[in-house]
C-alpha cells in the first residue's frame, strides 16, 4: 500500500515538474506573432500600405448590405526594434511594441521621404489560442477600417447609385462605394476595447508633417486629420438578418 | 405549499430569461456599425442625387460621383449622371457636370 501510495506522488510530482516546459513553447509562439505583427504594423505606417474597399447598400436596408476592406504591404525595412514585450500567461496573448528611427525612406509611392530621425512606434497583440483570438481579430478590424476612413478623407471615394421612384415612391434603390488609396505615416494614437468587447482604433495624420516631410505645400487642407476605426468580435448582424 | 414553489421556480426563470435577453441587446457586435455605414452611405446619396437638377417624379436615376472628404463636409463631384423618364422606356438624358464647393 505505501508503495502505491509513494509512487503516485513520485508520478504526481514529475507530471508537476514537467508542465512549465509544455507552456514554454506556446509563449514562444505567442510572442514571436506579437513581434511579427508589430514589425508589419511598422511597415504600414512608414512605408505605407494599398487599402480597398467596397460598400453596398439595396433599397436602405441594412441586411442587404455587403462591405470589405482589404490591404496589403511589402517592404524590406532594417533597423526594427522590438522595445518591450508582455505575455499574459493566463490569456496566452502577447503584446510587442516596435520601433525605428529613420532619416529618409522611400515610401509605396516611390516618393523619397525625408524624415530626419523620426521615431516609430506600433503596437501589436497576438496569441496561439483561437479562443482567445476574438479580441485581437476586432482590433485588427478597427485598424483597417481606421485606414480605410483615413484614405475616404484623405484621396476621397467613388459613388455609384442607381435609384428608381415611380410614383413619388422610391422603388428600388443601389448605392455603392469604392476606395482604392495608398496610405503612409498614418499613426494611432489610441486604441482599446469597450465594456462590451468591441475594438476601436483612433489614427492620425499630420498633413502638414507629410507636406513637408514630402518637400510639398499643402495648402487649405486640414493639419491634422483624425479618424476611429472600429472592429466587432461577434457578428450579430449576420445573425439578425436570419432572424 | 408545491404551487408556492412551482410559482417562485417560475418567476426566477422569467427573471433569468429577460436578464440574458438585455444583456444580448447590449451586447457587443457589428450590427450597429453597419447600420452606421449603410445610413452615411445614404446620406451621401441623398446628397449627391440633391445637385441633379430636374429629377423625374417617376423614373430612374444612375449616377456616379466622387466625394471628397472636407472639413465640414463632403465636396462632390458628379462625374456622370444618367435620368431615364417614367417606367416605359424613354430614351436616357445624360447630362455631364463638375460641381466643386472649393
Amino acid at each position: 500500500m505505501k508503495t502505491i501510495l509513494s509512487s503516485t506522488i513520485f508520478c504526481l510530482v514529475i507530471f508537476s515538474l514537467l508542465t512549465p516546459s509544455w507552456a514554454g513553447n506556446k509563449k514562444i509562439m505567442t510572442t514571436r506573432a506579437a513581434k511579427v505583427l508589430a514589425e508589419r504594423a511598422i511597415v504600414e505606417s512608414i512605408y505605407g500600405l494599398k487599402v480597398r474597399s467596397t460598400e453596398e447598400v439595396v433599397d436602405m436596408v441594412a441586411a442587404n448590405f455587403v462591405g470589405k476592406t482589404e490591404s496589403k504591404t511589402k517592404a524590406t525595412i532594417k533597423g526594427i526594434k522590438i522595445e518591450e514585450v508582455v505575455y499574459d500567461a493566463g490569456k496566452d496573448i502577447a503584446k510587442a511594441t516596435a520601433s525605428i528611427t529613420l532619416d529618409a525612406f522611400t515610401n509605396i509611392d516611390g516618393q523619397d521621404m525625408n524624415l530626419g530621425g523620426k521615431v516609430f512606434r506600433r503596437v501589436a497583440f497576438a496569441t496561439s489560442t483561437p479562443s482567445q483570438a476574438g479580441p485581437i481579430k476586432a482590433l485588427r478590424a478597427a485598424e483597417l477600417d481606421a485606414y480605410k476612413q483615413l484614405a475616404k478623407r484623405v484621396v476621397g471615394f467613388t459613388l455609384e447609385s442607381k435609384t428608381t421612384v415611380e410614383n413619388y415612391l422610391l422603388t428600388s434603390d443601389v448605392v455603392k462605394s469604392k476606395v482604392l488609396a495608398t496610405m503612409y505615416m498614418s499613426e494611432v494614437s489610441d486604441y482599446g476595447w469597450d465594456p462590451q468587447g468591441d475594438a476601436y482604433v483612433k489614427m492620425i495624420l499630420n498633413v502638414q508633417e507629410v507636406g513637408a516631410i514630402l518637400g510639398i505645400a499643402v495648402v487649405g487642407e486640414e493639419n491634422i486629420i483624425e479618424v476611429e476605426g472600429q472592429g466587432a468580435q461577434i457578428d450579430n448582424f449576420q445573425t439578425a438578418g436570419q432572424n | 405549499m408545491k404551487t408556492k414553489n412551482c410559482l417562485k421556480l417560475c418567476f426566477v426563470l422569467c427573471l433569468t430569461i429577460s436578464i440574458s435577453l438585455s444583456a444580448q441587446t447590449g451586447q457587443a457586435g457589428n450590427k450597429e456599425m453597419v447600420e452606421q455605414d449603410v445610413a452615411e452611405l445614404e446620406a451621401i446619396n441623398k446628397q449627391v442625387l440633391s445637385e441633379i437638377p430636374d429629377l423625374p417624379a417617376d423614373g430612374t436615376v444612375n449616377v456616379k460621383a466622387r466625394i471628397r472628404g472636407e472639413r465640414d463636409g463632403n465636396g462632390i463631384d458628379i462625374l456622370e449622371s444618367t435620368i431615364i423618364e417614367g417606367h416605359t422606356g424613354t430614351p436616357p438624358q445624360t447630362q455631364q457636370q463638375t460641381i466643386d464647393f472649393n
